[in-house]
């Protein structure tokens, strides 16, 4: 749908500051129908990346090509697209149901439908009982909400939202959670950063992930997961006697009360498992040991 | 796919009403009741022009509250939209990047006209009530003050797009002042008698937008007869320079990196 290919991008120094890359020949492109999370830290290139994507700034080199399906003109391309900026600021004196006219009417929806959608897509981000009210008068989580719902008016095929799930309250971030689910299923394409690794997680398949404007990362979510996950188990045992656990004294990594937890390689597991039966030990929990995908990213110890 | 220039008044009305509700308008009133109450003093301490002072004090402030707001909302007109990312929004739309700065300038222009329309009633209103004949001289002054005043938008416009608010407004307001001093310069027998320099000032007067010339009003309170031709031209002038600066605008925003 989407091929982004060799993007740098370097901003100019002047006389206040130096010049500095913020993207170097990064590559990537996006299926049809997928579901992608975009990582990476602040100042990571995310938002400079997606600009370049949009067309609000240009690349020092390389090109970005869309796909014939999302049109065939630039104009063509954006009607099948929608785009939610980071951290919107929408104009404070208007309410919230005129701006969603004014984005609606500049998409070219006919009335009787943008009125339709407006409705639609205000009530399933509860933001219906504030259109009337001026933006102005919003919180952080409503702007959020209603910076999402312009971005759905126009059914897009492709979604671009550059940290949508920011300013959110936990029952707002599931909503959004939600709806991109169900739009992925519906067969829209969907290219959503973030820095919160826990809900790229959950709800993408694909992950690309940008270090200081390289890309470290492109591909399935939980080919990363498995490629990191270890042959190692974490067992908690309850109330152990001394001799029982003496033999495997080095691979204690936590006591606490009447709890001990070993860590151990998945050859030694049954045994000390079948060790525990015969001593009468109790077994509380046995866990594959698992990196999360913040560790992952974040921990330079893993592999990307 | 056809282009939709209705995109353009789209972004003039929603500007419009953003504007509006911001309560500038609050601001025409007030000055307004404000001029009626000048009006009324000032004629009270004139000795035989009351309706020169009526109308004096009327233009005045018709034409310094229509430059101000075409010179503090047109600095923010888009720079602000870029700073504050509403420009991100409205630009991932399916419109040229033109037709957002034509509709914002369409929209600030119309506020200019509302303004103008609003005081200039309150003016007529009292030059009316004080014995003053409205003619068609005095409603093409009033025009000519919109035109000045939107010309000047337009061109703290372009400063505000190449360079950032502060010195947009500098710039603005210097180019203004200095067109209206340009004239007695020139005619200074310094000069005069100084070929280089008047061919330099000669030069400077083609380049920079000419204010003066859009400024009738002391041809209106001093009775002075202008001829249709030197009306006509000065209209097309002002018109002429608002649309290049216009078009220059939107080269310059259309490739302009939204950073």
């Amino acid at each position: 749908m989407i091929k982004f290919q060799g993007i740098s991008k370097v901003f100019d120094s002047d006389i206040t500051k130096k010049a500095f890359s913020a993207l170097t020949s990064v590559d990537f492109h996006l299926e049809e129908g997928s579901i992608t999370g975009f990582l990476g830290a602040n100042g990571a290139g995310k938002t400079t990346s997606l600009k370049i994507l949009m067309g609000f700034i240009k690349a020092t080199s390389g090109t970005v090509e869309f796909s014939e399906k999302l049109g065939r003109s630039p104009l063509e391309v954006k009607k099948n697209i929608g785009y939610l900026p980071e951290r919107p600021f929408f104009y404070p004196d208007l309410k919230g149901g005129e701006f969603l006219q004014f984005m609606g009417q500049l998409n070219q929806m006919p009335r009787r439908e943008l009125n339709r959608e407006i409705k639609k897509w205000s009530k399933r981000l509860s933001i219906d009982f504030a259109l009337d009210r001026k933006i102005c008068t919003y919180s952080k989580g409503m702007l959020q909400r209603l910076g999402v719902t312009s971005s759905l008016l126009s059914s897009p095929r492709l979604l671009i939202l550059d940290e949508p799930l920011s300013g959110l309250d936990p029952v707002g971030r599931k909503d959004i959670k939600d709806i991109l689910k169900d739009l992925h299923v519906e067969g829209i394409t969907i290219f959503f950063s973030s820095h919160i690794v826990q809900d790229v997680e959950e709800i993408s398949s694909r992950l690309i992930v940008l270090e200081e404007g390289r890309l470290i990362y492109d591909g399935s979510t939980l080919d990363l997961l498995e490629n990191n996950s270890q042959n190692k188990y974490i067992i908690d045992f309850i109330d152990v006697q001394d001799e029982f656990i003496r033999p495997f004294e080095k691979l204690i990594i936590n006591t606490s009360g009447r709890l001990l937890q070993l860590e151990v390689e998945e050859a030694q597991k049954d045994k000390i498992v079948s060790q525990s039966v015969a001593h009468n030990v109790q077994i509380k929990q046995i866990l594959k040991k698992q990196p999360t995908l913040e560790e992952i990213i974040y921990n330079k110890q893993y592999e990307l | 796919m056809n282009y939709n220039f209705q995109a353009i008044f789209i972004i003039a009305k929603f500007t419009i009403w953003d504007i509006l509700r911001s309560k500038v308008m609050t601001n025409s009133l007030i000055l307004g009741i404000a001029l009626g109450i000048l009006t009324f003093v000032g004629k009270e301490f004139t000795f035989g022009a009351p309706l020169k002072i009526s109308l004096d004090l009327g233009m005045a402030m018709v034409s310094i509250s229509t430059k101000g707001i075409a010179l503090f909302f047109g600095i923010g007109l888009i720079s602000k939209e870029i700073e504050t990312r509403t420009v991100y929004m409205v630009l991932s739309k399916p419109i040229k990047r033109y037709y957002f700065i034509l509709g914002k300038t369409l929209g600030l222009s119309s506020i200019l006209i509302i303004n103008t329309a609003i005081l200039s009633i309150f003016c007529l209103f009292f030059y009316g009530i004080n014995g003053g004949v409205i003619d068609e001289f005095l409603l093409m002054t009033i025009v000519m003050t919109i035109l000045e005043a939107m010309l000047l938008m337009v061109l703290v416009i372009f400063f505000s797009l190449v360079t950032n608010p502060i010195l947009a407004f500098i710039y603005g307001l210097g180019i203004f002042f200095i067109s209206y001093g340009l004239d007695p310069i020139a005619n200074s027998l310094y000069v005069h008698n100084n070929s280089g320099l008047r061919n330099i000032l000669e030069v400077i007067k083609f380049i920079m937008p000419n204010f003066k010339l859009l400024n009738f009003r002391d041809y209106l309170l001093y009775n002075q007869s202008v001829d249709y031709s030197f009306r006509l031209s000065c209209f097309i002038y002002a018109i002429g320079y608002i649309s290049f600066l216009n078009i220059v605008n939107s080269i310059v925003f259309s490739r302009k990196n939204l950073d």
